[in-house]
């Protein structure tokens, strides 16, 4: 303990010396995420409309609601909804961006001027891009509406006599819709929403160039060998790393958060909302931290020149970054790419985030990530303990 | 203290021997050195010693005091501390990490510190020190844990006269504690005045150990006299000298080097050239030393 107690300060040490190398890994996100939240915020208003994968749930079963849903846009295919939690279940394995739930007595109501229940639910999906929702809302809004109107002729031309006297507001006050995201936080996907965690994320793989700098230069030094040789096991010298640097990404964490809640609105973008569990949170950043630290060993233990280690982090991190969503948000990518995007931990790392920040989720709302990325992590260490452990 | 029974070593099944059956022991308080020309396995060796590697054939048997946790030390030829740091933390940081505390670890750095002459900068950062001042911290950091077996790596290498002089008297004051300590240099002379005893080592192989007073009293290593005239010889003269004396070179400042056959004598080389008419003006006589025998070992060609 001694031991590592020893390491730990040098390390902490060590680091409050390069105060330059520190400041980029706090101010080069943050001025991504100020930039960023402000350059997007544009696209995230509804102003365009794009094809809507979405399914519905019919919890009536009749004329009336097999009318109304097709009228809507064609639903995708190859996703059975069977029963109305199914719809949940595919928003949140991202088959679908949008649920339509239709529940018993829709018949009944649409044909009622003076109803004041809600006819139809739509889910969305946070991550779904807010003018593709916009569009379908109009769409299932002014596909009620035309219901309604064929419920009404029908009731007229029938001769009934119970039927409602027509006029204009008749029309449109008992189309009653609801519209909801998916979770329970009600919290929109906005660009500061996107850009805090995704730069967050990005913020912190960085620390691959300090702390494989780091490692090269004890390399090169001969403090390691030095190390080695007074029977410093490998274990400690990787844990001596990984814990001044997880308390760094925890700062990075906070600071980020801070400029997303603070910094953004004061040059005109929308603050960060902050409606979140923070026991996930952190659990996110702390895995997210692991990983990022786990990938940065691997380098500097594999890398032989500090050249070979910021150009092979460096690199890896704009790949992971590009493909993951950092750079370009994952809702504006093709749907092949967001497939692909999966094969980057700082996707996983940031669709926790956008879990913990939009949808409120908990612990067991991020348990996929949190795997993930624990795994991405214990693969790294293991790799940087195994390729150094003989090394000299 | 130190028994190294045909240890063998090579860094790929393919490749050939780094070391290549090295035997020897130490004895405790003894300076032990290690001279090789570069390539020729002595920083392998170095690492066989310190438990960085292990041998894939030989056995190395330490004594309990030098198994036991700061028993030995390695002070490597490369700097290796933190720049960044000043010299306390360096030394603080290591004597932390051999577990040391308290009014011991105060005791141990007073005792490096006092012994690597550290005291006026100890607050200095490492990296803004002199070159002499480095290789005293490279050295005090060896000391921290007052090791019983110290393995000095060309622990002289790139300081001035004045540093080396006193990294040198620090050695022997080392030795005079009782510690044994394996020393590699390039500089003959260095390892010349500390050494009880001495190994020379090419292409992984010990090529002769022993004490300087044996080593030097091979007979195939013979003495020399070297002598430096007024006029360079003449051709004609040359040849007498080569075939009479035994004159084996000439250098560029004009000094004439005779390898002195073991029952010839100095006065008749002497005698030699004052019939050939050349006025001696500069005169080295039984100059067999520790270069010269390195040399005749590991022959005079490159290695780099």
């Amino acid at each position: 303990m001694n031991m590592l107690f020893a390491v730990i300060k040098k390390e902490l040490l060590a680091m409050t010396r390069d105060v330059h190398g520190l400041l980029v890994l706090f101010v080069m996100p943050a001025a991504f995420i100020l930039v960023m939240s402000l350059a997007l915020r544009d696209t995230f208003q509804p102003s365009v409309s794009e094809k809507m994968r979405w399914q519905a749930w019919d919890g009536e079963h009749t004329a009336e609601s097999a009318a109304f849903l097709k009228r809507l846009p064609p639903p995708a295919s190859g996703v059975r909804i069977a029963a109305r939690g199914d719809i949940e279940r595919a928003l949140a394995a991202g088959q679908i961006q949008a649920g339509v739930l239709i529940d018993g007595g829709f018949s009944k109501a649409i044909a009622d001027e003076n109803n004041t229940r809600t006819l139809v639910t739509v889910l969305a999906e946070p991550g779904t891009p807010p003018p593709l929702l916009a569009a379908f809302r109009m769409e299932v809004t002014k596909a009620l509406m035309l219901e309604r109107m064929a419920v009404v002729v029908k009731t007229l031309t029938e001769g009934d006599e119970n039927a409602p006297k027509l006029n204009v507001n008749g029309l449109t006050n008992g189309a009653k819709l609801d519209f909801a995201y998916r979770g329970d936080t009600g919290v929109g996907l906005t660009a500061v929403q996107q850009s805090v965690p995704a730069w967050l994320v990005f913020a912190m793989f960085f620390v691959v160039i300090p702390l494989s700098t780091i490692f090269i230069a004890e390399k090169q030094l001969g403090t390691f060998p030095r190390l080695r040789s007074l029977q410093v096991p490998v274990g400690v010298l990787l844990a001596g790393k990984v814990v001044p640097f997880y308390a760094v990404n925890l700062a990075q964490t906070g600071l980020m958060i801070a400029v997303g809640r603070y910094g953004v609105p004061l040059l005109g973008g929308d603050a960060l909302r902050l409606d979140v569990n923070w026991l996930a949170l952190w659990a996110m950043a702390s895995a997210v931290s692991l990983a990022a630290i786990g990938f940065a060993l691997v380098v500097a233990a594999v890398a032989r020149t500090n050249e070979q280690a910021t150009t092979v982090g460096g690199v890896a991190n704009i790949l992971f970054g590009a493909v993951g969503g950092v750079m370009v948000p994952k809702l504006m990518m093709p749907v092949a790419m967001q497939h692909l995007s999966w094969c980057s931990p700082m996707a996983w790392g940031l669709d926790g985030f956008l879990d913990v920040f939009v949808l409120g989720a908990r612990i067991g709302g991020v348990l996929l990530p949190l795997g993930l990325l624990l795994g991405f992590s214990a693969l790294c260490l293991s790799l940087a303990w195994w390729r150094l452990r003989d090394s000299v | 203290m130190l028994q190294l029974t045909d240890i063998s070593y090579r860094y790929r099944v393919d490749s050939p021997w780094v070391v290549d059956g090295v035997s020897f022991a130490l004895a405790r308080g003894e300076i032990f050195g290690l001279l090789g020309p570069n390539w020729a396995g002595k920083s392998t060796l170095m690492a066989l010693i310190s438990g960085l590697r292990r041998p894939q054939q030989g056995e190395i048997r330490r004594a309990p005091e030098v198994e036991a946790r700061g028993g030995f030390a390695l002070v490597p030829q490369d700097n290796a501390f933190y720049p960044m740091l000043s010299c306390r933390e360096n030394l603080e940081f290591f004597a932390g990490v051999l577990g040391l505390k308290g009014g011991l670890l105060r005791a141990r750095l007073e005792q490096a510190v006092a012994t690597a002459g550290l005291g006026q900068v100890m607050d200095k950062r490492a990296g803004e020190c002199s070159g002499g001042l480095r290789r005293r911290l490279n050295l005090a950091i060896g000391l921290v844990g007052d090791p019983q077996l110290l393995l000095l790596d060309e622990p002289t290498t790139g300081v001035d006269p004045q540093s080396r002089s006193f990294l040198l008297d620090a050695v022997m004051a080392l030795r005079r504690q009782g510690k044994t300590i394996i020393y590699t240099s390039h500089y003959m002379e260095e390892v010349q005045r500390v050494s009880d005893r001495v190994a020379i080592i090419d292409h992984g192989r010990l090529l002769c150990c022993g004490s300087l007073g044996e080593l030097l009293a091979d007979t195939e290593a013979n003495p020399k006299l070297k002598l430096r005239t007024r006029r360079a010889p003449m051709a004609d003269e040359r040849a007498v000298l080569a075939a009479e004396c035994g004159l084996e070179a000439e250098d560029v400042d004009g000094w004439l080097t005779f390898a002195v056959p073991a029952q010839g004598r100095f006065e008749d080389v002497l005698a030699t050239v004052r019939r050939l008419g050349l006025e001696t003006v500069g005169l080295q006589a039984g100059c067999r030393n520790l270069e010269d025998l390195f040399l005749k070992h590991t022959d005079r060609s490159l290695r780099d």
